[in-house]
């Protein structure tokens, strides 16, 4: 459709002025805002325009006049007879994981009308992890799974809604964001980007040839098929050191390899990797390259020992590798979002991003610590900032 | 639409719950293989599939082909399942 010029004086806590909104949002239309609320300048023009008909909303479109106008008279006024229909929300986040289900609760016990796309596990990382402990207010730990599901059923008592969609790219419409998705397009005020990120791979050979035959990159959907089997570990960070753990209630042996000369894990986590006897960790260890027989599965990993340059093959039935993660932030190519260097997306102290109206918060935003408690917490923060920011807008 | 959809899953796995809540929003009926409760179903997805991972997800159509899926691969199981 052509975009007119096309002027809105209308106030907050009026539902026609809302309505009329909420029918050019979904029908991608483009407009200035101007609240009566704000001066009286502002209703002395409207005034000039209508004769002195002092009704709201009135609607300037290319000099035409309308004063509260119908859904029809609007489609008629902008010749706009059918046109596809976009989902028009006041807030939608990308990503279902404990970020956006914390926001959620929040938007949606305010009346906010609230929807989560997600393109995986709702819950995100922290559904696929088997045991957190140090997620506050569980005295004994909580199961990744257990705790993604109260967070959602929370979410949705409150009147959030889930719809599994993968989003490919937003677009900064002014007014509200244009969010494309597997499942058509969505339209928002303020979108909230809580995408996480996943795991980093190997990149080495056999990795994706043996992906499900041997190579996994989620110990608590495939450990169960190593029962007395031999694994190997690959990584020295928190991620390797939990799901290494976690794979000894399964494996026989395990033999972790770390790159670097240490474990980065926590204090916690070292003791229990140490005093296992199931686990021997190998420092200063690149893991080059997974065998296996063509079509079959994993047999062993070619490792080399940095310090005295021997590889040698390492004999295993599984390798499961936990080698750091990746912001999911490639569907925010064009959308003039800005990024860091490694990828993750920048925020001002409120949450938001360059782009007014376009949030962030959890694992995916710049300088996040990567912890559940802290996931919520700036999810928290963020509903509470998108709301302000709703109300600025009007 | 498919005529058979089968699902191997297990307690833990959060892919499965994401393939089961996927299928559950597209109204696809399935049949659910989960390895917790039927251990010794373990060896024939492996001999089956050469899995050795869930969710593994068969597709039967009308015409007797059949496709496999591993993980929750949201875009492949939309055009197997035709939804
Ligand atoms: C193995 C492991 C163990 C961990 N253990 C702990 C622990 O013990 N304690 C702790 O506090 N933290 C732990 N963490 C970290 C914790 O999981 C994360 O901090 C937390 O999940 C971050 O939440 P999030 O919502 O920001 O992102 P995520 O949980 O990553 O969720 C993001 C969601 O967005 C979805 N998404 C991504 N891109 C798109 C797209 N384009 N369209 C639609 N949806 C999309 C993803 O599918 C995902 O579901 C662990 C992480 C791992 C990997």
């Amino acid at each position: 459709m052509a975009q007119k010029n096309l002027i809105i004086y209308g106030a907050h806590w009026c539902p026609d002025s809302q309505r009329v909104k909420h029918w050019l949002g979904e029908h991608d239309v483009n407009y200035v805002w101007k609240n009566v609320d704000d001066s009286q300048a502002i209703v002395d023009e409207m005034l000039s325009k209508t004769d002195n008909t002092n009704l709201i909303p009135t609607l300037d479109i290319d000099g035409t006049i309308l004063v509260n106008p119908s859904d029809d008279e609007l489609a008629a006024a902008l010749h706009e007879p059918e046109e596809a229909e976009i989902n028009y929300h006041d807030v939608i986040t990308i990503g279902a994981g404990p970020t956006a289900l914390a926001t959620a609760i929040y938007t949606t016990r305010e009346d906010i009308d609230t929807v989560l796309l997600e393109k995986g596990v709702v819950g995100g990382l922290a559904a696929t992890t088997d045991l957190i402990e140090n997620y506050p207010g569980f005295d004994e730990g909580v199961e990744g799974l257990h705790l993604a599901q109260n967070l959602q059923k929370q979410a949705e008592r409150f009147g959030a809604l889930i719809e599994l969609a993968e989003v490919s790219s937003i677009k900064d419409e002014g007014q509200y964001k244009k969010i494309i998705t597997s499942n058509g397009t969505y339209g928002a005020r303020a979108v909230l980007i809580a995408t996480g990120s996943d795991y980093k791979r190997l990149n080495v050979p056999g990795e994706t040839e043996f992906y499900g035959r041997g190579v996994h990159f989620c110990a608590t959907c495939d450990g169960a098929f190593y029962r007395d089997k031999r694994l190997v570990v690959v990584g020295g960070g928190n991620s390797a050191a939990q799901e290494g753990m976690f794979l000894t209630k399964f494996a026989s042996h395990i033999d972790m390899l770390v790159r670097g000369d240490h474990l980065k894990a926590s204090e916690v986590l070292i003791k229990k990797i140490e005093s296992s006897d199931k686990i021997t960790v190998h420092f200063n260890t690149t893991t080059d390259e997974i065998l296996g027989e063509e079509g079959k599965f994993v047999t062993g990993v070619r490792a080399t020992d940095k310090q005295s340059g021997e590889s040698r093959v390492i004999a295993t039935d599984g390798v499961f590798v936990f080698v750091g993660l990746n912001p999911n932030t490639a569907f925010l190519a064009d959308s003039g979002v800005k990024l860091d260097e490694h990828g993750f997306v920048e925020t001002d102290r409120t949450l938001q991003t360059n782009i007014s109206g376009i949030f962030c918060a959890g694992d995916v935003r710049a300088g996040a610590t990567q912890q559940i408690a802290s996931a919520v917490g700036e999810g928290a923060t963020a509903a509470l900032m998108i709301r302000e920011y709703l109300e600025e807008i009007g | 639409m498919a005529k058979d959809v089968t699902i191997y899953t297990s307690n833990t796995c959060a892919y499965c719950h994401a393939a089961k809540e996927y299928f559950k929003q597209k109204d696809v009926t399935y049949t659910e293989i989960n390895l917790d409760e039927q251990p010794e179903a373990r060896q024939q997805l492996v001999e089956l599939s050469g899995q050795m991972a869930v969710p593994v997800i068969l597709i039967t159509q009308e015409d007797g082909s059949r496709e496999m899926t591993v993980g929750f691969d949201m875009p492949k199981l939309a055009s197997a399942l035709g939804v």
